[in-house]
Formats: C-alpha cells, sequence, structure tokens
C-alpha cells in the first residue's frame, strides 16, 4: 500500500499555476496530410516544448502570453508562429517536406531525442533512413535496420529473430498500427513482413518501456503504417530482381478520408516454370511469399478520426512429384485488422480506442498417392498457430507542460494452438487426433507521468499490472517421471481456470541534464510475459511454437536497469551516448534434449516436452551518429555477454545463450555525391554464435552413436559482411519520380556460418575414414538492380 | 515417423534454398581431446547365459584404419567381467559372437529367469564399473501375418501383434534372424523399441511394418552395392524368419529411447541432439546392462504367402503368455 501511494506521490504532485491557455492541434506532411508522429514544438528558443503522440497530436499549456512557437520534424522545413494565447486555441500544422533540409531545421528537431527526453534506449528510425541503405535482393528492409543498433542483434543470415540485449526473438513486442505480430519474417528472416513502402516510421525500446507496453520483457518494435494520402492519388513501386511491389494512395474525400493499398510478392517461382521441363519437380514446386497492407482512415471532425489497417501476408513452399505421388504444401502467415478511434475529450485529453484481430498460423500438409486414378491414400495436416482478440484504451492527458500522462487498459483474448494433427488413410480417417487448444485471457492496466521536475531533470515513473488466466477447455496429461508415457489426465471445462497469474511492473526513468549538450539517464524496468515461444533450433524458423503460460509453464519475468551518458557535439551535427545495462531473465523455456516438433500431438501437451531456466546479460553498447550534411551514419559498438541457467542443461552449470555476442559492430554511412546520386553502405561484424558439437564417439550395437560436449560450448567463426548500394534518381519531375538501385550484398563474399555439420568419409579398410567438419553457408555475394518509381 | 516429418520438411526447405544460394566448406574444429570412456554393451536373455561386450570411445576427428578399430576393442584378459544372482558369481569368459565387436564376454554358471535381479561389475584398468538390471515376465506374439508393399505381389514386410498387459509402462524390442545365414537377433530396419505409451489398457499391440533385422557395423560396413533394397529388407516367398519379442525393465527402456533420440537427432543442426542415457555406474561409461524377457519362434512364408509358426509346440523357449 504504501509503495502504491509512493507512487501516487510522484505522479501527480500537479503544480497549481495561474490561468492558463492550451493550444493543441495534429502536425502533418503538406503534400499528402499524413501525420507526423513525435514531431517537436518547441516554445520560445526550447523554454518549455512538447512532441506530437503516435497519431501526430500534440497539447501544450501555457500562461496567458505571446509565443514564438516552432514546428520541426526530420527532413521538414521548420516552421515558426508566433501566437497571442488568450483562449485555448486550436493550431494544425502542415509541414512542408523539404528536399534541401538546412542543417539547422534537423538539428533542432532531434538535439531534444537524444539528451532532453527522459527516454533512454529508445531509437527511432524514419523509414527514409531505411530506404537509403542497402537493399537486399532489391527489398529494403525495415528489421534488417533495427538489426544495426547497438544492443540489437541479428542472428545471422538465415535467422528471422532479432535479439535485443540478450533476450529470446519472443520477447520483442512488434506491433503494426498496434496489432501484434507474431512472425515478423518471410522465408526464414531473409526478408521482413513489412514493406517498407507502406510504412512510415518506427520506434524500438530496447529498454526503460514506458508501462502502456507491456506482454514482454525484452524490447517494443512500434511500427506505423502510412494512413494514405489525403491530397492526391499516388502511385509507387519497384520491380526489382526476385520480387516486386506496388503501393496506391489517394483521398477518398479530400482532406477527410483516404486510403492506402499496398502489395509485394516473390516470383522466383513463376520465373522458373517456363524455363522447365513438364516433368520436372521444379514446375510443380516453388516456394513464393507475398503480402498486402491496406489502410483506411476517415476524419469525422477535428475531434474524431477513424483508422482501419489491415495486413495479410504469407509464405508459401510446395512441393509435388506425380512420379512419386506425393504432394506438399507449407503455406506459412500473419494476418490482422485494427480499428482504431481517436477522440479529443478536450484539447488536453486524448483518447485511442483500439479493437485488432490478428491470427498466425504454420501449416503442413502432406498427401500421397500410390495410383493415379485412385484417390488419395494418405493424407495429413499439421496446423500450429495463434489468433488474439485486442481490446485496448488508451488516455493521453496534458494537464500542464510538465506532465504527460498516459494511462489505460486492454484485454487480449488468446486462442493458441500448439501442434494439432489430423490425417486419414485410404477410407479411415484419424480426424484431429489432439487439437488440444489453448484459451487464455490477459488484461493489463496502466498509468504513467513523464514529469519534467525542472529544466534540468525529468522523471518518467509508470506501473502496470498485468493478469493471465488460462481457461478451459483443456485438457492436462500427467508424464511419468522421466516424461515418457502419459500416466494420466485431467480435463478442465469450457471457462473453467487452469492457470491464474498476475504481476506488477514498475517502470522508472530519469534524465539529468548536464548542461544544453548533454545529459546523464537511468532506468529501470520490470516486466512479465505470458507466452513463450519454444525453438527446436538455434536458428529462429516459422516452426518455433508460441504456447501460453499454463498450470506447468510459468510467466517469464525480466528486469533491467540501464544508466547511459547522452551528448551531442559540434552544434548537434553529431550525437553519442554509451549505455550499461544489466538484466535478469526467469522461467526462460527451451525444448529439451532430443525432442522433436510433433512429439506431443498425440495425448500430450506441448509444454510437457519444455524445461526451464534462467538467464542474464550484460553489457556497454556505444553509439556516435552524424545526422547531417552530406555524409550522414552512425557506428554502433555493444560489448556484451548473455548466459543461461538450466537445472537440466549441462548439469545445472551457467552456459553461453546461443545468441550471446562479445563483440557486435555495425556500421552505415550514407554519401550524397550529387543531388541525383547517393551512395551507402553497411559493414556487421559480430561473434559467431555458439552451437553444441560432439566431442566423442562410440559404438552402440554397431552403430557409431555421438557424444556432445557441453551445450552451446563451441562458437562459430565471427559473422562479418559489406554492403554497398547506389542509389540514381534519374528522373525527377513534379509528377514523376523514377530511380534505379543498385546493390551488393556480401561484396567481399564472406561466407558466414549458418550452420555446421559433419560427414564421415573414406573406409576403415584402407585406413582411410575420417569426419570432416562442414560449414555451410547462405548468402555469397548478391548483386541486385532495383528500378523504383513513383508518380 | 511423425517425429521426423517437421525435420524432413525443414530439410527439404532448406535444401531448396540451399540450391539457389549456399555453399559450403571444411573447417578445422579445435574441440579438447575427450577422456578415455569404456561403452558397455551387456545383457542377460531368459534362458540364456549373460554377453558382456566392452569397446572404447574415440575422438570425433580421429582418422581411422583397421588397427584403431581394433584398439578401441576390449576383450580376454583385459577386463574382469562378473554377473551375479544373488547368489552364485560368475566371472565370464572369452568368446566370439557375430556382431560388433566380434569379441566379448559370455558367462558359464547361470542362466537368466523370470524375475531374476543381475548385478554387473567390471574392472578395468584402475576403474570399476557396476549395473543392475531385471527380467520381466515374457509377453508371446499372438500372430505374424505377411502384406505385399503396394503395386508389387512377390516381396512384403511382416506384421507382428501381441496382447498388452494391463497398466501402462509396458517396454519390449522385437529383433529379428532371417534364414540360415543370419547367425544372430538384430534390429530391424526400422521397429525395434516399443511402449505402450498410445494404448488402452489390454488392447493389442501391433506393429504393421516389420522389414529384416541386419548386422550394424559403421566401420566395417556390409557392402549394399550388391543387393536391392527390396532384397536386402524386405521378405517373400520361403523366407524363414526367427522373431524376438523381449520385455524389458523401465531402466533399459530409457537407455534405448534415448539411443534412438540421439541417433535421430544427431548431427542435426536444427535441434538439441539427445544425450544417451546410460544405466552403468562408477566410473564414466556409456552403455548398457539390460535383462531381456525374451520370447522367441520361428516362421515361415508359404506359397499363399501364410506365416507358419515352425515351432510353436515344441519351442524350447516358449512360455505361455498370461494375457
Amino acid at each position: 500500500m504504501k509503495r502504491c501511494i509512493f507512487f501516487l506521490l510522484i505522479m501527480f504532485p500537479l503544480v497549481i499555476f495561474g490561468q492558463k491557455y492550451t493550444i493543441s492541434g495534429y502536425i502533418k506532411d503538406k503534400s499528402s496530410g499524413e501525420e507526423l508522429l513525435g514531431a517537436n514544438v518547441i516554445v520560445n528558443e526550447g523554454k518549455s516544448g512538447t512532441s506530437a503522440n503516435s497519431y501526430g497530436f500534440y497539447s501544450i499549456s501555457l500562461p496567458a502570453g505571446t509565443y514564438e512557437i516552432s514546428f520541426s520534424f526530420v527532413g521538414y522545413a521548420e516552421q515558426k508562429k508566433t501566437i497571442n494565447l488568450d483562449s485555448d486555441k486550436t493550431l494544425n500544422i502542415e509541414l512542408e517536406n523539404s528536399a534541401v533540409v538546412t542543417q539547422e531545421v534537423v538539428v533542432s528537431s532531434e538535439r531534444s531525442r537524444n539528451v532532453e527526453d527522459s527516454r533512454m534506449s529508445v531509437t527511432k528510425i524514419p523509414i527514409e533512413t531505411v530506404k537509403t541503405l542497402p537493399a537486399f535482393m532489391g527489398e529494403v528492409d525495415v528489421l534488417k535496420t533495427v538489426q544495426l543498433l547497438p544492443g540489437v542483434q541479428a542472428a545471422g543470415d538465415g535467422n528471422s529473430g532479432f535479439y535485443v540485449r540478450g533476450g529470446g526473438p519472443d520477447q520483442n513486442l512488434i506491433l503494426l498500427d498496434e496489432a501484434i505480430i507474431y512472425n515478423a519474417s518471410h522465408l526464414l528472416g531473409f526478408f521482413s513482413v513489412f514493406n517498407a513502402d507502406a510504412i512510415k516510421d518506427m520506434e524500438i525500446y530496447k529498454g526503460g518501456m514506458p508501462a502502456q507496453y507491456g506482454g514482454r520483457i525484452s524490447s517494443v518494435l512500434d511500427i506505423s503504417m502510412k494512413n494514405g494520402n489525403m491530397k492526391k492519388f499516388e502511385a509507387e513501386g519497384g520491380i526489382g530482381t526476385i520480387s516486386s511491389r506496388l503501393t496506391v494512395q489517394g483521398p477518398i474525400v479530400k482532406d477527410k478520408a483516404s486510403f492506402l493499398i499496398s502489395g509485394r510478392r516473390t516470383y522466383i517461382d513463376l520465373l522458373i516454370k517456363p524455363f522447365t521441363k513438364k516433368e520436372s519437380l521444379l514446375r510443380s514446386s516453388g516456394y513464393y511469399f507475398y503480402d498486402v497492407n491496406a489502410k483506411f482512415n476517415y476524419r469525422f471532425s477535428d475531434k474524431d478520426r477513424l483508422y482501419i489497417s489491415a495486413y495479410y501476408g504469407e509464405d508459401v513452399f510446395n512441393f509435388k512429384s506425380n512420379d512419386a505421388g506425393f504432394a506438399m504444401g507449407i503455406p506459412w502467415g500473419n494476418g490482422m485488422a485494427s480499428i482504431r478511434w481517436n477522440h479529443l475529450f478536450s484539447n488536453k485529453f486524448f483518447s485511442n480506442t483500439t479493437f485488432v484481430a490478428s491470427d498466425y498460423k504454420f501449416q503442413t500438409s502432406i498427401e500421397m498417392t500410390s495410383d493415379e486414378n485412385s484417390g488419395t491414400d494418405f493424407s495429413f495436416i499439421q496446423d500450429s498457430g495463434i489468433r488474439d482478440f485486442y481490446i485496448k484504451q488508451d488516455f493521453t492527458w496534458l494537464p500542464n507542460p510538465k506532465h504527460n500522462i498516459k494511462f489505460g487498459l486492454e484485454y487480449i483474448y488468446h486462442i493458441f494452438s500448439p501442434n494439432s494433427v489430423s490425417a486419414s488413410l485410404a477410407d479411415m480417417s484419424f480426424e484431429s487426433v489432439t487439437k488440444n487448444k489453448q484459451y487464455a485471457h490477459e488484461a493489463a492496466i496502466y498509468i504513467g507521468d513523464d514529469f519534467k521536475i525542472n529544466d534540468r531533470i525529468t522523471l518518467y515513473a509508470g506501473v502496470r499490472g498485468s493478469i493471465f488466466n488460462q481457461v478451459g477447455p483443456f485438457t492436462r496429461y500427467i508424464k511419468d517421471e522421466y516424461y515418457l508415457q502419459t500416466i494420466d489426465s485431467v480435463v478442465y471445462k469450457k471457462n473453467e481456470s487452469v492457470a491464474l497469474y498476475h504481476s506488477i511492473e514498475p517502470r522508472v526513468s530519469i534524465k539529468v541534464g548536464l548542461d544544453k549538450s548533454s545529459s546523464i539517464k537511468a532506468s529501470f524496468m520490470q516486466n512479465k510475459q505470458y507466452i513463450h515461444l519454444a525453438s527446436l533450433s538455434a536458428s529462429t524458423l516459422p516452426t518455433d511454437l508460441w504456447v501460453p503460460c499454463s498450470d506447468r509453464l510459468k510467466p517469464q519475468m525480466g528486469r533491467q536497469y540501464a544508466i547511459g551518458y547522452f551528448r551531442n557535439f559540434f552544434n548537434d551535427h553529431f550525437e553519442a551516448s554509451v549505455e550499461v545495462y544489466y538484466k535478469d531473465m526467469y522461467n526462460l523455456i527451451e525444448y529439451a534434449d532430443g525432442a522433436l516438433p510433433g512429439d506431443e500431438v498425440v495425448q500430450d501437451n506441448a509444454d510437457n516436452y519444455f524445461i526451464t531456466g534462467d538467464g542474464n546479460s550484460y553489457g556497454i553498447e556505444f553509439f556516435i551518429k552524424k545526422r547531417t550534411g552530406s555524409f550522414t551514419g552512425w557506428i554502433g559498438y555493444t560489448l556484451s555477454k548473455t548466459d543461461r541457467f538450466f537445472d537440466d542443461v549441462n548439469d545445472g552449470k551457467k552456459f553461453p545463450a546461443k545468441y550471446d555476442r562479445r563483440h557486435d559492430i555495425s556500421v552505415t554511412a550514407t554519401y550524397t555525391i550529387t543531388e541525383k546520386l547517393t551512395a551507402s553502405a553497411i559493414f556487421i561484424y559480430a561473434t559467431g554464435n555458439t552451437t553444441t558439437l560432439p566431442a566423442s564417439r562410440y559404438m552402440i550395437d554397431g552403430e557409431l552413436t555421438s557424444e556432445y560436449g557441453e551445450r552451446n560450448s563451441y562458437r562459430m567463426a565471427p559473422y562479418h559482411r559489406l554492403d554497398l548500394s547506389l542509389t540514381w534518381d534519374h528522373k525527377k519531375t513534379d509528377k514523376w519520380t523514377s530511380s534505379w538501385n543498385f546493390s551488393i550484398y556480401n561484396v567481399y563474399n564472406r561466407k558466414n556460418p549458418y550452420f555446421v555439420y559433419f560427414e564421415n568419409s573414406g573406409t576403415v579398410k584402407d585406413g582411410t575414414f575420417k569426419t570432416t567438419a562442414k560449414q555451410v553457408s547462405l548468402f555469397p555475394i548478391l548483386p541486385s538492380v532495383t528500378w523504383n518509381f513513383k508518380f | 515417423m511423425k517425429q521426423k516429418n517437421i525435420i524432413n520438411i525443414l530439410g527439404i526447405i532448406l535444401t531448396t534454398l540451399m540450391i539457389f544460394v549456399s555453399c559450403e566448406k571444411d573447417i578445422s574444429v579445435d574441440l579438447p581431446r575427450p577422456e578415455e570412456k569404456i561403452t558397455i554393451e551387456g545383457f542377460i536373455d531368459l534362458d540364456d547365459y549373460p554377453i558382456v561386450f566392452i569397446t572404447k570411445n574415440s575422438a570425433y576427428f580421429d582418422e581411422i584404419d583397421t588397427t584403431y578399430v581394433e584398439n578401441l576393442i576390449i576383450s580376454g584378459d583385459m577386463a574382469t567381467v562378473i554377473v551375479d544372482n544373488g547368489s552364485v558369481f560368475d566371472t565370464l569368459v572369452h568368446a566370439e559372437f557375430p556382431r560388433w565387436p566380434y569379441k566379448g564376454y559370455v558367462g558359464t554358471k547361470f542362466k537368466g529367469q523370470i524375475n531374476g535381479r543381475y548385478n554387473l561389475q567390471i574392472k578395468y584398468g584402475e576403474n570399476k564399473y557396476f549395473s543392475t538390471t531385471t527380467i520381466r515376465d515374457t509377453i508371446a506374439i499372438d500372430s505374424v501375418w505377411y502384406s505385399h508393399i503396394p503395386l508389387r505381389d512377390t516381396i512384403g514386410y511382416l506384421s507382428v501383434s501381441w496382447r498388452n498387459p494391463p497398466g501402462y509402462g509396458d517396454y519390449f524390442t522385437l529383433t529379428l534372424k532371417t534364414g540360415a545365414e543370419q547367425k544372430w537377433f538384430y534390429r530391424s530396419l526400422v521397429v525395434h523399441l516399443i511402449d505402450d505409451k498410445l494404448l488402452e489398457t489390454n488392447e493389442n499391440i501391433t506393429i504393421p511394418y516389420i522389414m529384416k533385422g541386419y548386422e550394424r557395423n559403421s566401420y566395417f560396413p556390409r557392402n549394399t552395392d550388391t543387393t536391392s533394397f527390396s532384397e536386402r529388407y524386405l521378405f517373400q516367398i520361403g523366407d524363414t524368419v526367427s522373431l524376438k519379442l523381449s520385455t524389458i525393465d523401465e531402466n533399459s527402456y530409457l537407455f534405448w529411447n534415448s539411443w534412438e533420440r540421439n541417433n535421430m537427432t544427431d548431427g542435426n543442426p536444427f535441434t538439441n541432439p539427445a544425450s544417451v542415457k546410460s544405466n552403468i555406474t562408477g566410473a564414466p561409461a556409456n552403455g548398457y546392462w539390460i535383462g531381456y524377457g525374451a520370447y522367441k519362434n520361428t516362421y515361415y512364408i508359404n506359397d499363399e504367402y501364410e506365416v507358419i509358426p515352425l515351432y510353436m509346440n515344441n519351442n524350447p523357449f516358449l512360455i505361455e503368455s498370461k494375457y
């Protein structure tokens, strides 16, 4: 109780001022009407200020008087307005996208973020930055750009997940227009599901997560889709080596309603077909992915606005051999639809109501036919997935310039389908051998205040309370002590509680300004996560299984402490930071040794095959960025260590996590050679991933049997790579823009390790029998050309 | 089968991908030299003398020739192997066998009995190794039948069925010996270890696809080029097949289960390889000591593709099933 009062005391010391008036409105792009999220509002050269929220809305309350207010955003010309504030005012601002941005504009708009913002470990990446970096096979990638930040690691080629400060890929909350995306990648991680043409911007929190975010213990990646041009019709797209994309947007009712539709598809499968023989396997087999983003928004009035967003994407792998009478299809993908309603109760009180339905599924279907004339002899379908229905109410209250209070509540209804199987053999059908779905309610309530105590000190304090309840119908299969045989079962009826967890999650961060260009920040966060991703392999694959907490599986918990020094140099042309973090994680899961997916499909539960343990991670991150001039870019370096402790692994001794990285360096550079020519480069170096290798072998019943060494005791070769890109804007008129992008991935053809395997060769008789270790690498040097257009 | 599905699927996806983009190269892996450990393969069948094989482990990347393999085998005076049944202590003597490692130790004083408890102790150099096992009651095979493989009418596989005893926790191994040429009960191509996990009590256990057993020797593999798959593994008219269905205790099951898991996941970069659960204690060792409640019978496939039990009434090993 005392703790609660303490929180209330810090959060609501709302000082009473004299007569005050509020100025509020939306900040938008002049040409398209797109809201500019996080745009800066600075009063009287920095005496006071605020920034637009994630819907482009700003509000600031000031004592009566005359003010000069400047509105700015990266890449836009600053606008200054002189306002005589003698009553509450609404002022919508339209900033002009400036091709030749003066340095000062950029500087003043971004300074607040690095040094002045109370939040730490946060990076906002405008989509323009993503688009200037080298593309992979012609596709610029949102997730790949995020992985260039210190503290955020890629796991190497062929891995879809990203790892933030030693946390697993399931510990990242990935939001697209407020909807949770469970599988953020196509083609085993080679592309992200986010089509850059449909994305406005994104923000990643590596720590110091504000209370409005929860349900994950490592990070938040908050991605916003474009709303659609409110002023005019526009089409843009690109034709690339393996895929093409097209985005159309425009007003339905000018300045009132707009739409955006964007689609992508890869077409290697289609391109190959004409060149293959009719009976060739390649003709009937193939792989492709596609995705579609759509958005509609309608402005009822200055006070009410409706957004409808939808995303659907799928990867499809087909394999069909008529000779062998064998056909297989593996589709997997995400879909989501969200409806959001923004409402202004007053110019200080902003509300957003969100409804989301989201779905992720992975399916394998196999059909076998022995005789073309008869029907299917054997068919097999395996499904896994997760479906969420989600409702959220957020409020932002800006009582005065010193406070920015956010509070709200959310509720999610989850339906998890860990592997379920149905099969039929000739006339017999084993429909749904087990469909042991798991149903759960998850709810949270939060409040947080960003409190500007004085010119130097800003404190953010927040708290989030969450609750998770798995309910029936559910059957718990109880195993023997070795987890081999099912010996009993407990059946829960519909809505009967199976497991109940709750938690209080405090979040605090503080900024102390040292001078105009430097500050120290510290943060603490404690998070609970009620779902787990069971990953069988060292890489993240779509077969990884989402499972909820249950009577057997406790929620994951994370606690993170971070402190950092932030400084801008050379008149704010450079920004730099050093952050140190320490993170504890509890109740992490792994598959038990030797477990294979599909073990649990009959009279069993997926979580019977997991073991649990804890982990920790600590590290230091250096970041320096040059953000103005014809030469821009950044260098990030992370020195870190991540360990795991599992009773059932390595005899309970600590072992390095599979993505433990001692060193991680990324360098990005963009150089504007002429107005029409831009070159960019990325260089990455990372300590090799860990893996477990056999140490010795022996014979059992005449068969060689491997005895493995300690878990993750072997480290593969380091990962490093250089990518280059050149963009040529060869035609630019008011109506038509087109550009060519030439990219080279892995310029010096580094063979980065994907995995290591072993091959026996020779014979004992000849005295030549030996085992060789072989390292498989995925991507050699890969040049690509894309033609992009916009009209 | 089911366990392998997803792994196979991933394999196919990755293979397809790799056709386009991947490449591989040899690397040298610098691993510390493993400590020397012995591998014990010991068992006592119902109505048979105990048999023990002892071999040594090898470093993963050692180059291996005939002498190297010869040096892995421990036989004769190199070790002392003693088995007792609680009252009689039997020091096993050297003998030769038609399976890897061809040299081992065999008992002379007592044979395995139902519900017998047998202790093994081995002294090798300075180290001592211990284990205990039991022989469970036997279960008789109820029926054996033959089926053609689809679209072929001369070759096929056998199916075997027996009554599962009440309650869970019954474990079986099935091995077989074909014709006159095989002198040992070998594991079949696919099925070896069976449990009653998925069954209702008292239900029949049916193993539908049994192919021939064969001798394994990873160091000296049989030349497989001269015979076709069907000749090697499938049955046809005139084949004589001896089946051995053994009940085993839980410890023995844990060993075989973990070993099969290890075998299935070994070398697969997409899973955590299973470690094998040895039931040997004392100095560190790999391997097992298992009592088999063995039921054996021999069958003949006649011209009508009927499977005829040959020695049903005079099989010296036959013990009537209680179930």
